[in-house]
């Protein structure tokens, strides 16, 4: 995964890392806030990518995730991209068709603002295929599960036979 | 295991090895005759099943292209995807939840018991509950079913802790932990469930019946059996007489194969069997195979189904343990006075994390949608599974524009909602809500169907020939030695979960085979 979680420390050689990875296969790099990730992406440019994962965000808005699961969802729809060309064009296309209609910059604008274009653009094909891509790629994503109290795989630790699957202690006596 | 010559035309050909295939071929195989068993899917096994939502659907599911139509919601939300149903060694029964039960008396003669309700194709099934109450007996025996033959429930997990518990605080009585193909004790060479979970993504534990792991094994080890998965049938030939003599497969690598049979039976779901019929029409059988009532195809049913989801303070954890071991049957009950004809049942249900977002609210999007998210861990779930109506707009027909891989046309499947279908699902949306809340519900949310998993009615059993497509043993009115072998025989579908059925019927249907070839009468 290109995508990668820095420590702080990290940051600077990392991104540049990131930075000459992308240089190498064409597409952008977006660092995360505070330095937290970089996104080396590998055909769609910085700016595509920064869209995209507001996008995402606005799309499924959970306050509790940083951004580094939507960045990974702008991975998924970059790595998809590098294989089809009018894919590539459909998202590049998408996120300036996002900006005009947000009055210039879907980054800056207002999330009053997001959200209407984004309404106004959801029987878009560009649209359908970033909200399809956010709940495939965000809601399977292990670091998500964890953060929704959701435990994934259970076989190999031999179910929840002993691991709580009658736990439950809140119900009130049925009478 | 066995290997027939493809010339070898004494042999009983069985096409798909699900439900009703996988247990004709152990059926007919414990009975001495030569089976050769062919699975468009591959063999996956136990150690291949992984839990893992996304990652399992991959690997067990039927993904070729299909197409929709209609005004149900799944043509709007899934309209590649009618039904969520498998192609593996095994078939649906490696992604099945378990529920067995048997239809009620009433629902062998809906037609009689319901009348004639406009816009339906209702039809008495041409037996009754006493003709498969010995069968039923021998299935669940076979597939040791909870709360039959002396087994012991399944344990509660918290998903039906919460759902019993309304269920009681309203009234219901009839609240258990279901009649579940999932052992609760060891049997049949197999251990007990381990509360794992992922049910839907192929039981890891083995605990859960499956041909794939039962029958299939057991047909192989009479030496009768010749199972051959990655064939894919494209079509049944037949003779100058009408008879069929044999079905044309494709390999794995894509070679095309005619094995010859004495008998051949259809057991590919009630999407792809009226599919394969219709793609083997010939001169003389111009509009498809078995195919003179027209009803080749008609009278698709997909159980009315829905869901309710709801949100609680604390935590449930719904994910944890079997995924469809609680039901509530008080309305599967006869009662046209609740305004609708036919009864539903009430399951637990739960999906992970990616389904959950997949199928909660198909296309919702937005802070509301993401709250629910957010309290996935306070979510429990319930199934609803009703009886709906046969209509004869609604069904398989061959989609000429769009081809498989092999040059043939796909299958469309149109389904309209009937009204008695949508009175049937509004009643129950306000029921299961009303389960959650009476335990303590802060939100409910009612979820549309999911693609069908229970594919019904498209070769209907019927008594007269004109009525449908096959007679009361599964075998067709118009080719004596051509069988339907799944749930496309259902005349009508009942209320209850198919499998255990399709189970009975294909013992039977085995019984009726080996005492028609024993006097040589096929």
């Amino acid at each position: 995964m290109a995508i990668k979680k820095l420590g702080r420390r990290t940051f600077l050689k990392s991104a540049s890392f990131a930075a000459a990875a992308a240089a190498a296969t064409g597409g952008g790099v977006v660092i995360g806030p505070n330095g937290a990730w970089a996104l080396a992406l590998s055909k769609l440019d910085a700016a595509t990518g920064k869209t995209l994962i507001r996008m995402a965000r606005d799309l499924y808005p959970h306050d509790q995730f940083d951004d580094a699961p939507y960045a990974k969802v702008a991975e998924a729809l970059d790595q998809a991209a590098a294989k089809d060309e009018a894919l590539a064009k459909l998202l590049t296309d998408g996120a300036a068709a996002l900006d005009k209609a947000s009055g210039g910059s879907y980054l800056k604008a207002k999330e009053e603002r997001r959200l209407a274009t984004l309404v106004g653009m959801q029987t878009d094909p560009f649209f359908q295929k970033v909200r399809g891509t956010v709940v495939t790629t965000l809601y399977n994503d292990p670091d998500v599960w964890k953060k929704l109290g959701y435990e994934g795989s259970s076989a190999e630790q031999g179910g929840y036979i002993s691991r709580g699957f009658d736990d439950i202690d809140w119900l009130p006596k049925q009478g | 295991m066995a290997k027939y010559e493809l010339s070898d035309d004494s042999v009983v050909v069985i096409i798909g090895s699900g439900a009703g295939g996988g247990t004709l071929a152990n059926e007919l195989c414990q009975k001495g005759i030569k089976v050769v068993l062919l699975e468009a899917g591959q063999r996956n096994e136990i150690e291949d099943f992984v839990n893992n939502e996304w990652e399992a659907f991959g690997m067990l599911s039927w993904l070729d292209p299909r197409t929709t139509s209609g005004t149900w919601r799944v043509h709007q939300d899934f309209s590649g995807l009618p039904a969520w149903i498998c192609k593996t060694v095994g078939g649906s029964t490696t992604h099945w939840a378990g529920a067995s039960l048997r239809l009620q008396e009433h629902e062998f003669k809906t037609r009689t018991v319901y009348g004639d309700i406009p816009g339906t194709n209702l039809l008495d099934w041409p037996i009754t509950l006493a003709d498969l109450e010995p069968y039923y007996a021998k299935a669940e025996d076979k597939m040791g079913v909870t709360r039959t033959n002396g087994i012991p429930g399944l344990p509660g997990n918290n998903n039906f802790k919460v759902m019993e518990y309304g269920a009681r605080k309203l009234g219901y009585k009839e609240v258990h932990t279901g009649r579940m193909a999932i052992n609760s004790q060891p049997r049949d060479g197999r251990g007990s469930c381990q509360q794992i979970g992922f049910c839907f993504a192929g039981c890891k534990s083995g605990a859960k019946w499956s041909t794939l792991y039962t029958e299939i094994p057991k047909a192989e080890a009479t030496g009768k059996l010749d199972l051959r998965p990655g064939a894919q049938v494209l079509q049944i030939n037949h003779d100058d007489s009408g008879k069929a003599s044999g079905v044309v497969y494709a390999d794995a690598e894509g070679n095309h194969h005619e094995q010859k049979a004495r008998i051949v039976c259809v057991a590919g779901n009630s999407i792809e069997s009226p599919r394969l019929l219709l793609n083997s029409a010939s001169g003389k059988y111009p509009d498809g195979l078995a195919n003179s009532s027209g009803m080749v195809g008609k009278n698709y049913m997909r159980h009315m189904t829905a869901s309710v989801y709801s949100i609680f303070e604390k935590p449930v954890h719904m994910y944890r343990g079997t995924t469809m071991a609680g039901i509530v049957q008080d309305e599967a009950r006869l009662d046209p006075g609740r305004g609708f004809v036919g009864g539903y049942e009430f399951e637990t249900l739960s999906l992970g994390v990616p389904f959950m977002a997949a199928f909660l609210d198909p296309g919702a999007w937005g802070r509301q949608f993401a709250s629910a998210m957010d309290h996935y861990s306070h979510m429990a779930g319930m199934w609803i599974v009703g009886e709906d109506m046969p209509q004869e707009k609604n069904g398989i027909t061959l989609n000429k524009d769009v081809k498989d891989k092999f040059g043939l046309p796909v299958a469309n499947v149109h389904f309209d909602d009937h009204p008695n279908d949508v009175a049937m699902r509004n009643h129950a949306y306000i029921q299961g809500s009303a389960i959650h809340g009476a335990a303590g519900a802060i939100q409910s949310f009612h979820t549309p169907p999911y693609p069908s998993t229970h594919n019904l009615g498209t070769n209907r059993m019927s008594e007269k020939a004109k009525d449908g497509v096959v007679n009361k043993h599964g075998q067709t009115h118009d080719i004596k030695n051509l069988f339907v072998s799944d749930g496309s025989q259902f005349t009508t579908g009942g209320a209850e979960n198919p499998t255990l059925t399709i189970v009975t019927l294909a013992i039977r249907q085995a019984d009726f085979i080996a005492d028609a070839m024993a006097k040589k009468e096929i």
